[in-house]
């Protein structure tokens, strides 16, 4: 028994190390393979640098005080990059796409207002999806109540007391570069383990581990943990791109450390699982790169997917994306997600893990070599 | 000369062709998740800018009832309306991202001329929710001061124009992101994997050997790669058109169908230079992978350019799909032609230039 | 039964389809403990599928495989420990180097820990291959890597080798060599199971030899036997002028088949037939003999006659 056992794990430590170094004889492979997952970390992060604010255009027909607080209004609404410019040049922004709103304070503005006689101001928007125009649409009433409650505190009796939950805002970037983390991980993860498997079947050096005595567990099991070491490295860079250059420093430094590796785990089995059915490298890529964009927007990347409708919070639920994102959000900054707890999103991701390597055991056990 | 090029140009373009049709599993899967991105979009889209909110009324008298009554209309918000106790657990269970609640009192208040508050208490974990609830509360606020009329103290109106006739949709509007990236997978990792493999599996004697031109045979391997991703694009846009999530009318038909072309001729091109300079398998799928999600995320990748800081802009001018981008989503989107002819230019010329690299690459040296 | 005794391979009635598809028909065989065996067959005619099943990488539809008396389906590890495998395509990670492929083969099937660097030191020089024991795999030419992979075959000391087309695209010189290496393993004890489209090699190499077409058995004896059993003399005349009476040679009883060339005949008989004298009075009678052989049949024409296709069609 011991010995069978010591057999077992020779053969899980020499597939292992035979694939870590059929990595390094790929030189460029494994190096930029590095980087993958910090490029889509970085390259995603760009995307959503400049937040919600929409780059908007004030046409300042009036100048005057009241025309200047307003302005302010919108300023500080959390929802606009201004600029002021000419009617003209606003139209010329607007066209080109340089702009998505031009708003335009009518001459008579200030005049307006200190008679009490009603003023329209001009909201021209480039509808170009629900999303933005939506948020352009409802920070303009935001700065009429903010500029009334400043300007006129007692025309306007009805105001906003807000409490928070949280003693301070968590910025967009810092919130969405964690969700984006998983992202990279299992792009990578997946992409490594994936490609590495395939090629086995690809160049059918698959038949020297289905023809040999080791059970075909411990082969499976040598795979993953030379995927997992290949992917440290990766997993290392990521990290180190999200706390040192994003700038997101995590709160709880144990659970940062214990789920990424988890995630490596379930992204490097799922890889491998993959690699194996498929058995050919360009599928593998197309569909890890192809499936993570959705997995992103579906996974709750933007906040608890109790926030979405029910349809998604069901299906979000089917995949490790969404308890990734949940377990490293605490992890880092020490939000809970959902009603599941730091325990129990630990043992659904567990379970993902043995049922995916359960699945590839069986996978890997039905292998045959078809003529 | 110019025959024997077309000719082989030809049988190239015919024999990739008839390789990638052998490969269902890679078209398939390089179809799909697009397709299933945009599915995911549009079961969310009654969420967007929309969040679940609990409104607890604890006031009785008429003001009261016409602030709830304008928060329901001015449909910001998926509410629920409930007691406090509720509203708490809804709030503690992450049901909802905040409990805005019309205190006791709030009717006495405001007809004594007092100011009077709408208390909203905001699970702040995210500032994209956050900020959304901060804007659409005011929202709310000044529908109730609007229905007033002209006893309103709020004098400010807002003149709405939007610059297209209907609301273009967050899932709709992911139809161009989407596109981009699966002609930017298709043309950039099968194409260079595709023209990789032929050096890996020594193939590529078969075609060195033979009296085709150096430039036929790329020119053969890009068209191939070309036919597959547009034929993928095409696929995407009859289904989504087939959904009326996109309108485009008359004539930007055949613009949109131009710079899907443009874009899946450019990921080809690059797809097939990087395959011939590299000669291997794994090292092309490490650099075209990069090259494909640099390429696809400093174009805009899934938000609008004029969003992104002006630095990111000016790095996107560099960038040729940023054009092609442009194009689709003035077909798309807007029904115009502007600037066509610059983008088209551009990516014209950026698969010209991929072209000849790819067709020195070939010439650099004998196969092996 | 007796270790000794024992058949090294046993298949009875194997059967594999694949959809409609029969690729091997009732298939039954036995191969026996230190003989070299040989499957020949026309492309297509299941002899991949036949030893992928001795292998275990493909299960039968229907039938039973043992080798050394271990059932294949209740144990398979054993068959694996015994069988040692060279395959066609040789199955070596090219991107690695002669000695890292036979150690993590090695590690991959239990060699003792304080034999294993001896072992592969001593397969390296079995194969010639000890001055390239650091090169990567891609640089070594066709021949070197199927001695590569013999000799990784041979690391764990198996009781049953198998050889898919040993020698295919290696050079004169290193098929001479491999040779030499697999008469040397039958010395050794060893049983050596090969697939061959080489009829030389056949009948250099093998004690016996099963042909199979279209997934059956259609012969299973020595080269000499079947060439005794299934060909008869092939009688080459020379001829002065060409010869006409093609169809009377044709129809003499025992004549099996007639081919010309120019001034050259060629007359195959059945076996057993004694109708050389016959052949040789006809074609005197039309026109002067210059030159006459009478030899016996080679397997190629045996092959042929029993198949109906040649070997390498």
């Amino acid at each position: 028994m011991m010995r069978e056992i010591a057999y077992q794990l020779r053969v899980i430590w020499a597939t292992a190390r035979k694939d870590v170094r059929s990595a390094l004889t790929d030189r460029l492979f494994t190096l930029l393979g590095l980087f993958v997952p910090a490029n889509v970390l970085i390259l995603m992060s760009l995307f959503v640098l400049a937040g919600s604010n929409a780059p908007t255009t004030m046409v300042m027909n009036d100048t005057g005080p009241y025309a200047q607080a307003f302005y302010q209004a919108m300023s500080q609404a959390h929802s606009f990059r201004l600029e002021t410019a000419t009617a003209e040049e606003a139209e010329r922004r607007l066209a080109a796409g340089q702009a998505v709103a031009v708003v335009t304070i009518p001459p008579d503005f200030d005049s307006s207002l200190q008679q009490g006689r009603p003023v329209q101001v001009g909201v021209e928007i480039n509808n170009l999806n629900t999303d933005f125009t939506n948020d352009i649409r409802r920070a303009i009433p935001l700065s009429i109540t903010s500029f009334y409650a400043k300007v006129f505190p007692n025309l306007v009796s009805v105001t906003v007391n807000e409490t928070d939950l949280y003693a301070h805002d968590t910025d967009y970037i810092p919130y969405l570069a964690v969700s984006i983390l998983v992202i990279a991980l299992m792009m990578g993860g997946m992409m490594q383990a994936g490609t590495t498997s395939a090629r086995e079947w690809e160049q059918n050096t698959i038949k020297e581990l289905l023809l040999s005595p080791a059970s075909r567990t411990a082969i499976m099991l040598g795979k993953m943990l030379g995927a997992f070491l290949v992917g440290l490295g990766s997993t290392v860079i990521v990290l180190a791109v999200l706390i040192l250059l994003v700038g997101v420093a995590p709160e709880y430094w144990l659970e940062v450390i214990g789920f990424t590796f988890l995630a490596l785990l379930i992204f490097n089995t799922l890889g491998t699982l993959l690699g194996t059915l498929v058995r050919q490298r360009m599928p593998v890529i197309a569909l890890t790169m192809g499936i993570s964009l959705p997995l992103f927007f579906l996974s709750g990347a933007f906040g608890p997917i109790s926030f979405s409708t029910p349809l998604l919070q069901a299906v979000a639920k089917i995949f490790p994306v969404y308890y990734q994102i949940v377990v490293l959000q605490h992890a880092f900054h020490g939000f809970s997600l959902n009603t599941l707890g730091l325990a129990g999103n630990t043992l659904v991701l567990a379970g993902f893990a043995l049922a995916l390597i359960t699945l590839m055991a069986l996978v890997l056990r039905r292998s045959t070599i078809g003529h | 000369m110019i025959l024997n090029f077309l000719r082989a140009t030809w049988l190239i373009w015919i024999k990739d062709l008839r390789v990638w049709l052998r490969q269902p599993l890679t078209m398939v899967v390089t179809i799909v998740p697009p397709l299933i991105f945009l599915m995911v979009q549009a079961l969310g889209a009654e969420a967007v800018g929309r969040s679940p909110v609990a409104l607890v009324n604890q006031d009785s008298g008429p003001q009261g009832a016409q602030i709830v009554q304008a928060i329901r209309e001015a449909n910001v918000f998926r509410l629920q309306e409930v007691d406090a106790a509720k509203a708490q657990a809804l709030l503690k269970n992450l049901d909802v991202v905040a409990v805005v609640t019309i205190p006791a009192g709030f009717s006495q208040r405001l007809q004594a001329r007092l100011g009077t508050t709408v208390d909203v208490t905001v699970n702040n974990l995210n500032l994209d929710f956050t900020n959304d609830i901060r804007r659409a509360v005011p929202d709310a606020i000044t529908h109730y001061y609007l229905a007033q009329g002209d006893q309103s103290p709020v004098k400010i109106s807002v003149n709405e124009s939007d610059l297209r006739a209907r609301d273009i949709e967050m899932f709709q509007y992911s139809v161009l992101p989407t596109l981009v990236l699966l002609l930017t997978v298709s043309g950039l990792i099968s194409g260079g994997i595709a023209t990789g493999r032929e050096w890996e599996s020594a193939t590529v004697k078969e075609l060195l050997l033979s009296p085709a031109p150096g430039g036929a045979i790329i020119a053969g391997k890009v068209l191939a790669g070309f036919t597959t991703s547009f034929g993928l694009g095409v696929v995407v846009l009859l289904v989504v058109y087939g959904m009326g999530w996109i309108y485009p009318e008359g004539i930007y038909w055949l613009n949109m169908l131009l710079i899907v072309g443009l874009v899946s001729l450019l990921g080809a091109s690059l797809g097939v230079a990087i395959g011939a300079a590299l000669r291997r398998i794994m090292p092309v799928i490490a650099v075209s992978i990069n090259v494909a999600l640099y390429l696809f995320f400093l174009s805009g990748g899934v938000g609008v350019l004029a969003f992104e800081p002006q630095w990111l802009q000016d790095i996107a001018s560099f960038v040729p799909l940023t054009y092609g981008n442009h194009a689709l989503s003035m077909a798309l989107f807007y029904n115009s032609a502007d600037l066509l002819g610059r983008d088209v230019l551009v990516l014209g010329l950026s698969s010209l230039a991929a072209l000849v690299l790819g067709t020195l690459a070939v010439r650099r040296r004998s196969a092996g | 039964m007796s270790q000794a005794k024992m058949p090294a391979v046993e298949m009875v009635h194997l059967v594999k389809r694949f959809g409609s598809f029969t690729a091997v028909d009732d298939l039954s065989l036995t191969v026996e403990p230190g003989e070299i065996f040989g499957l020949l067959g026309p492309n297509g005619s299941g002899k991949t599928t036949t030893v992928n099943m001795l292998s275990g990488l493909t299960s039968p539809t229907s039938g039973e495989v043992r080798v050394m008396g271990y059932d294949l389906r209740t144990h398979t590890r054993q068959v694996r420990q015994v069988l040692g495998a060279v395959h066609q395509e040789t199955a070596l990670y090219e991107e690695l180097s002669a000695w890292v492929n036979l150690d993590f083969h090695a590690d991959l099937f239990g060699v003792p820990r304080s034999e294993k660097k001896a072992r592969i030191e001593q397969m390296l020089a079995l194969v010639q291959l000890s001055d390239r024991k650091d090169s990567r795999v891609s640089t070594f030419s066709g021949g070197m890597k199927r001695r590569l992979a013999l000799a990784r075959a041979l690391l764990h000391e198996p009781q049953l080798i198998y050889l898919d087309e040993p020698t295919l695209g290696v050079d004169v010189q290193s098929r001479r060599a491999l040779w030499d290496y697999i008469l040397g393993l039958r010395r050794q004890g060893k049983t050596v199971f090969i697939t061959t489209n080489y009829l030389e090699e056949a009948q250099a190499l093998c004690s016996r030899i099963a042909i199979i077409d279209h997934g059956r058995l259609v012969a299973l004896d020595t080269p000499e036997d079947l060439k005794q059993n299934f060909g008869g003399n092939v009688v080459e005349i020379e001829t002065a002028l060409p010869f006409e009476a093609l169809v009377e040679l044709q129809a003499l009883a025992g004549v099996q088949q007639v081919e010309q060339d120019g001034l050259a005949l060629k007359v195959a008989t059945r076996a057993g037939d004694r109708v050389v004298p016959q052949i040789i009075n006809l074609v005197a009678q039309c026109c002067e003999i210059r030159n006459i052989m009478v030899r016996e049949p080679n397997l190629d024409e045996v092959f042929l006659r029993l198949t109906g296709t040649a070997l390498r069609d």
